[in-house]
């Protein structure tokens, strides 16, 4: 396609992309994780584009594949798996995480593979886990994004709780709805757990879900009510702690103008049941090119640059940067 | 929800900024109730059904305060003084306030007698629910009438000439002639499109012979007929608040003269009164009063 055009995102290091931006020392490293529970709705394919998306506004990004045990990015990219992953960095053969990162052939992005056929997310030890969160921080590119996997192991929701953009991605199907909303439960849960240690508070949760019926607490949303009205100054603080706990639903596969209605649905059940403001970040179209790209092992942005679904991905890329909301000006 | 619901902010209910303007507060309010309409997807595992029917009923209460001009401004003082947030006293006091949480309950008869057969067939189905209850009869066929026949009625009547009503029974279609059933009924019961009532013939004369209908009267009619307000809100397609607006004489919260008329036209029917009477009475009013004039410029 596009024979008699030029290809904006066509791969030529010497355009004006060519060059890889350098992150300065004193911008820290923004992490972006992008999860969702329920396997094949996309969580890959939304951080690579996204990734690629970022890289065409001149930042330079590491993809990091954190879906250990079936860690394969790689092949959403197009590459071979590199010779360093993630497992060198866990066993202390790289001592620096940089060492793991691979440069790839798009200009400006890195990527951090997480390949390995004895290395599972569920096995990954708490050091181990603690100083590739703190390694994640000091990559020398300004976006971190990381591919998590399916399911809501511990480990898993500590990635997507590090991050600093929390991606949700859902498709409009029951089974994926609920698997999204099971991971937000998890990651929702988690948190507080280390925001009750933190503020020395666990008595108070436990006492409240202990007697819950009686109090009628059903909700995330409900316990923190019942522990303002309880103690209005913890309250606060809880609520302040959790309050960087702000998701950001991605709906893939849109198929029908009722399935967009959903991402709004989503968001308003998200704040009744948790408290917590979420925002639908927008949605992707189900398209064939998507398979086809896959098919050929490359990146949907690189191979089919003009189509509707790359024009999404920008503008969810601009939402994530700059979340100013669009007004119409009458 | 939690027991403490005298601390639920109605703009938290309705996810608007508390300075929203009318037309957000509306639109909030319609994707609202579009979000915990019960076979919403984006509502698994996470509400439960009498959840979120409690919402809806939230919801539907807060926009009775906010969607209505009055109630809105009294409720925004009362939240800057934090007093009570439920400022319910100045919704007109009639049997609304009883049908958020009893309009399933409510019968269609004033005095139900069981033994009659035919007349009472579709209590036995389950009591309509909220959504359900969204395709209930149009105006023309009668109120015995599942939603289901409701697309049949028309070929019938059209073929035979006849009025019939159709009514389910063991979960199959019966058609029996409408002539069959009325004699059926206590002597004394009149039958509107939306029910049946015990017949006051003082009162029956007297609204016949009326020629001036305001807001009081029309409730003052509704009440007689043994007619709620969600049944008719549902029935006429008329938002609850406008009807509430509307009885209550609030020309304020009124819309605009081409959509009122339209509104007091589906009264009058489902009523069982004569529409053009409603129509120029009701109409007369509202022009006359300074506030209506004045706000839609005529």
């Amino acid at each position: 396609m596009n024979d008699f055009t030029p290809n904006p995102f066509k791969l030529n290091p010497k355009s004006a992309f060519g060059k890889t931006p350098t992150k300065s020392s004193k911008t820290p490293t923004a992490i972006w994780a992008v999860g969702g529970g329920k396997g094949g709705i996309g969580k890959s394919f939304i951080s690579t584009s996204i990734a690629i998306c970022l890289t065409r506004m001149g930042k330079s990004v590491t993809l990091v594949d954190l879906d250990l045990g079936s860690a394969n990015l790689h092949t959403c990219l197009g590459m071979k798996i590199p010779s360093q992953t993630l497992s060198d960095f866990f066993s202390g053969r790289a001592t620096n995480l940089s060492e793991v990162s691979t440069a790839t052939e798009i200009p400006g992005l890195h990527f951090i593979s997480g390949f390995n056929d004895a290395l599972n997310v569920a096995d990954l030890d708490p050091n181990n886990k603690q100083r590739l969160i703190e390694g994640l921080r000091t990559l020398q590119t300004q976006y971190v994004i990381l591919d998590l996997g399916a399911g809501t192991s511990e480990n898993t929701l500590d990635f997507f709780l590090a991050a600093d953009q929390k991606i949700i991605a859902v498709t409009p199907e029951p089974t994926s709805i609920e698997n999204a909303y099971r991971f937000m439960k998890s990651s929702f849960y988690r948190k507080l757990r280390t925001a009750e240690s933190e503020l020395g508070i666990q008595g108070l949760i436990e006492t409240a879900m202990d007697s819950k019926n009686k109090l009628g607490i059903k909700s995330p949303a409900d316990l923190i009510r019942y522990i303002s009205q309880k103690d209005p100054q913890v309250g606060e603080r809880l609520k302040e702690k959790i309050g960087d706990f702000h998701m950001h639903l991605l709906l893939n596969q849109v198929r029908t103008r009722e399935d967009i209605e959903l991402g709004e649905s989503m968001k308003s059940v998200c704040r009744k049941y948790f408290g917590i403001e979420s925002d639908f970040l927008g949605y992707i179209d189900h398209d064939n090119a998507v398979w086809q790209s896959l098919r050929k092992r490359r990146p949907l942005v690189i191979e089919y640059p003009y189509s509707s679904i790359v024009g999404q991905f920008l503008g969810i890329t601009k939402n994530l940067l700059n979340p100013t909301p669009l007004r119409a000006v009458i | 929800m939690l027991g403490a619901k005298e601390s639920v902010n109605y703009y938290e209910v309705l996810e608007v900024a508390p300075d929203a303007p009318q037309h957000e507060v509306h639109r909030a309010y319609t994707r609202a109730k579009a979000t915990y309409a019960q076979d919403n997807p984006a509502l698994y595992s996470m509400f439960t059904k009498d959840e979120a029917r409690d919402l809806l009923k939230l919801i539907e209460e807060a926009y009775a305060v906010l969607g209505n001009h009055g109630l809105r401004t009294n409720y925004d003082s009362s939240l800057k003084s934090s007093a009570p947030q439920r400022p319910f006293t100045s919704v007109p006091k009639t049997d609304s306030s009883n049908d958020f949480a009893h309009h399933s309950a409510l019968p269609d008869f004033a005095v139900p007698d069981p033994s009659i057969p035919g007349s009472f067939e579709e209590r036995s189905s389950p009591a309509p629910t909220a959504t359900k209850s969204e395709a209930f009869p149009p105006a023309s066929t009668p109120a015995t009438t599942p939603p289901a026949a409701a697309m049949m009625d028309p070929i019938h009547a059209a073929a035979t000439g006849k009025r019939e009503s159709i009514l389910v029974t063991n979960g199959e279609f019966t058609v029996r002639k409408r002539e069959s059933v009325v004699p059926l009924m206590p002597p004394d019961t009149g039958r509107c499109p939306l029910g049946t009532y015990k017949i006051d013939e003082a009162l029956e004369q007297e609204i016949a012979a009326r020629t001036e209908f305001d807001g009081p009267y029309l409730q003052k009619v509704r009440l007689y007929k043994q007619v709620s307000l969600e049944k008719l809100s549902v029935a006429s397609r008329i938002g609850k608040t406008y009807l509430i607006a509307l009885e209550s004489n609030d020309f304020k919260n009124l819309p605009a003269p081409v959509f009122l008329r339209g509104f007091l036209v589906q009264l009058g029917r489902q009523l069982g009164i004569d529409e053009h009477k409603v129509v120029s009475s009701y109409m007369g009013l509202a022009k006359a009063s300074e506030k209506y004039s004045s706000k839609y410029g005529i």
